[in-house]
């Protein structure tokens, strides 16, 4: 993790990291799982999982503030060596899932709506490799595709904006509350399930960043923001075009809104343009969800063990795990519904407030080589 | 250096497996839909199918021998016990795998839609190939397979003059226009009926003759009002008025061409064209039966007068215009309500969704009741029209003697 330690991100390519860390799931995946529970208000149960999230990120970044370095020294020196590395592989655990659930949300786009015919294992194999060479240049590299990312993620939201606003009907989003309000605060957990991701990856990413300790309050907020609003965008658009019983009826809504988008009669059609812009954003968030994995496993355990061996053992472990997640349609509807959002509550917010929780318990351990605030 | 070039045979290496895949499609084996019909099969319990594919290359000239030689669209039906199964049975005979991306229209027959739309709706909603902006129509008084297989229109394959007819169909604006994914919310929705738009095969094409008024008559397809579903079958279609008060209801119309009587009663007639009307809706509820109440604020050109008026300045025949064009938008709209109440006892102009939307709390206790309530509900409409141009004329016709 020394080795690690050197590892630098500007601010900027810290803002559009965590914004892809949202964007790809939740508009194809998410959405559909919204829309399921509480019809024409999902995104206001987005919004609710969005705001919980800008609240929740201040206790993040002071606990990262308060490590003054690497994540995994800070927490071994917090709980020890045993627990603090049961508690790093729990992380990597939920960074592999993470992983699995991004890739499915790239080889189901491609496999349900391009590539019928051909098998599925063969983009879960495809993608892996792809994704493990990204981890193999390392988080720099994903740092700066995720730029790129970010601007084609904005070029997809406005040419999806450009070919349905026609027909955007704002009344299909009315009446509010439709379902009552606590339904859509309950539903929320399927949103944060996103949201979270930002939470756990600010947790091992902020202290590689350049920018001074005292700006990453806002640099975390940036980033959600700025990804929390094109997620916001694609809600709110697949609600008032499609009707919230189209969302709810499709496993992937967004490929519906491609669907339904068209610029012209002369470009009527474009969902290969739109994956092609779709892609870079995901493949930023598979590739940053992986290395992190990879990186808090090579904490985790008591003895060293060579990184490139790392990676491809995780690549292995989630290639069966993607299959048999995504092979299975409707299950893995169920998982992205119910599982996936209380275990990544339970993990990617419950592990770093119990940190918190210890970081204030044991305020020695906790200070040594904190870094003041600028 | 060594490490380059051995990375360069890999890569050259990997491209060999880049030379196709699972899901190659070459263009020339592709069967292109530009039309499909869906209609009850002769037999019984199952669905018939009838495609119009477009022969890419012939434009007409040098087609296929099996039917049709010559034609730009080669036309083919089959059955089965589900639209699937009858596209399966079309590939025992097609020589080409049939690709929907392009498809332009779906057509219903009548006697389908009005046993039920439900296949229709799930099977090209489900397919991935097609677009959620597919058109979709019933055919009137006829069977699907009828106007796919007319020369109808303009244009070389015909799916593209019937695409183009629901494409403007608001210059006319007495009917529908309708969209697969609009259909499939409406279809899905609770609070929504879904509407299509209908087309019928009229006589109305002439086939130029050497001898003067010895034209062959050509049938073609027209626009022929809005097919209204009740759950999911076809209860009736909408004529002129009606068709148009449903668009007003439905707060649809952009553009219409209506007639108003000249002045004076003297026969004769005056074309007025709507322009960008503004359609309100709003809703009370006091006791068990809501009000719905309509209100139309448009500008209208006048376009056309075949009645000399002597006797009025241009302000007064702009008055006139006005009262007489208002009072003919509230009798369409109210003959639409009359049709849906008590004719076909179908909520196709949208009430419940309005209800839903403006009284929430009316309609989570009503909602299903709402066949009931339906045909109590009351309405009412305001409509005010203010003539802005009389196209290129500033004062009416008058003749010098």
């Amino acid at each position: 993790m020394k080795q690690k330690a050197k590892v630098k991100i500007g601010a900027l390519q810290l803002i559009t990291i965590f914004a892809s860390l949202i964007f790809g799931k939740a508009i194809g995946f998410t959405n559909g799982g919204l829309a399921r529970t509480v019809g024409r208000d999902a995104w206001a149960s987005m919004t609710v999982a969005l705001l919980t999230g800008m609240l929740l990120l201040p206790a993040i970044v002071w606990l990262a503030r308060r490590g003054g370095g690497p994540l995994i020294a800070y927490i071994k020196r917090l709980l020890g060596r045993w627990l603090g590395g049961l508690v790093l592989l729990l992380f990597a655990v939920y960074f592999g899932f993470a992983f699995a659930t991004s890739a499915n949300t790239m080889t189901l786009h491609i496999s349900d709506y391009l590539m019928t015919e051909t098998p599925f294992a063969v983009f879960v194999v495809g993608y892996t490799l792809l994704v493990t060479y990204g981890v193999y240049l390392g988080l720099e590299v994903a740092a700066r595709l995720s730029v790129l990312g970010l601007i084609m993620t904005g070029l997809l939201t406005i040419s999806m904006m450009a070919g349905s606003f026609d027909k955007f009907n704002y009344t299909q989003m009315l009446p509010m509350f439709d379902h009552g309000v606590l339904p859509v605060l309950a539903a929320s957990s399927i949103a944060h399930t996103d949201v979270a991701m930002v939470a756990a990856a600010a947790l091992a990413l902020l202290p590689h960043s350049v920018g001074p300790p005292g700006r990453w309050n806002r640099l975390c907020w940036w980033g959600l923001g700025t990804g929390g609003i094109l997620v916001l965008v694609w809600s709110i658009f697949e609600t008032a075009v499609l009707g919230p019983d189209v969302v709810a009826q499709y496993l992937i809504a967004c490929m519906q809104m491609a669907r339904a988008a068209e610029l012209s009669i002369y470009l009527h059609r474009y969902e290969m343009i739109m994956v092609v812009l779709f892609a870079y954003g995901v493949v930023t968030q598979s590739v940053v969800t992986l290395y992190c994995a990879v990186t808090l496993t090579e904490g985790a355990l008591p003895w060293r063990v060579p990184r490139g061996w790392l990676i491809l053992g995780w690549a292995a472990l989630t290639v069966p795990l993607q299959f048999l997640l995504g092979n299975d349609r409707d299950r893995y509807g169920i998982f992205l519904e119910t599982v996936w959002p209380a275990a990544s509550i339970a993990l990617a917010y419950g592990l770093p407030l119990f940190l918190c929780l210890v970081a204030l318990l044991r305020p020695a351990a906790a200070a040594q080589g904190s870094t003041k605030s600028g | 250096m060594r490490r380059r070039r051995w990375a360069a045979v890999t890569l050259l290496t990997v491209t060999l497996l880049l030379t196709g895949c699972w899901d190659l499609r070459e263009m020339n084996h592709l069967a292109l839909v530009m039309a499909v019909g869906i209609d009850k099969s002769d037999t019984p319990g199952r669905l018939q199918v009838t495609i119009q594919v477009a022969r890419p290359s012939s434009g007409g000239k040098g087609a296929g021998p099996a039917q049709g030689g010559g034609q730009p669209v080669y036309i083919a039906t089959a059955d089965g016990d589900t639209i699937f199964a009858a596209i399966r049975n079309l590939a025992q005979f097609t020589s080409r795998r049939i690709m929907w991306a392009h498809n332009n229209i779906v057509i219903i027959g009548e006697s389908l839609a009005q046993d039920d739309i439900t296949p229709v709706i799930d099977f090209f909603t489900r397919n991935q190939e097609l677009r959620m902006r597919t058109w979709i129509a019933v055919a009137r008084g006829s069977k699907a397979r009828d106007i796919v297989t007319s020369a109808t229109g303009m244009e070389e394959i015909p799916a593209v003059s019937i695409s183009a007819l629901l494409r403007y169909a608001q210059l006319p604006g007495e009917a529908v226009r309708t969209e697969l994914g609009d259909v499939l919310d409406a279809y899905l929705a609770h609070d929504q009926t879904p509407v299509l738009a209908a087309l019928e095969l009229k006589p109305r094409g002439l086939k130029p003759s050497g001898e003067p008024q010895q034209e062959e008559r050509v049938q073609q397809a027209v626009l022929s009002g809005t097919a209204i579903f009740k759950d999911t079958h076809l209860v009736g279609y909408t004529e002129r008025e009606v068709g148009r008060g449903l668009l007003w209801i439905r707060r649809q119309m952009r553009n219409a061409t209506l007639s108003v009587p000249c002045p004076g009663n003297k026969g004769g007639s005056m074309a007025v064209e709507i322009r960008r009307p503004r359609i309100s809706a709003r809703s009370f509820v006091s006791g068990q039966t809501p009000t719905i109440q309509l209100r139309v604020e448009t500008l209208a050109w006048l376009a056309e007068q075949d009645c000399p008026t002597p006797n009025l300045d241009t302000l007064r025949l702009k008055q006139y215009t006005e009262d007489a064009l208002a009072k003919e938008i509230a009798a369409d709209m109210r003959a639409a309500v009359k049709f849906l109440q008590q004719e076909v006892r179908s909520d196709a102009g949208g009430f419940a969704r309005l209800l839903h939307v403006q009284q929430p709390a009316w309609w989570r206790v009503n909602a299903r009741r709402w066949d009931e309530l339906f045909p109590r509900i009351k309405t009412s409409f305001s409509v005010t029209v203010k003539i802005r141009k009389m196209s290129l004329y500033t004062r009416p016709m008058m003749p010098s003697r």
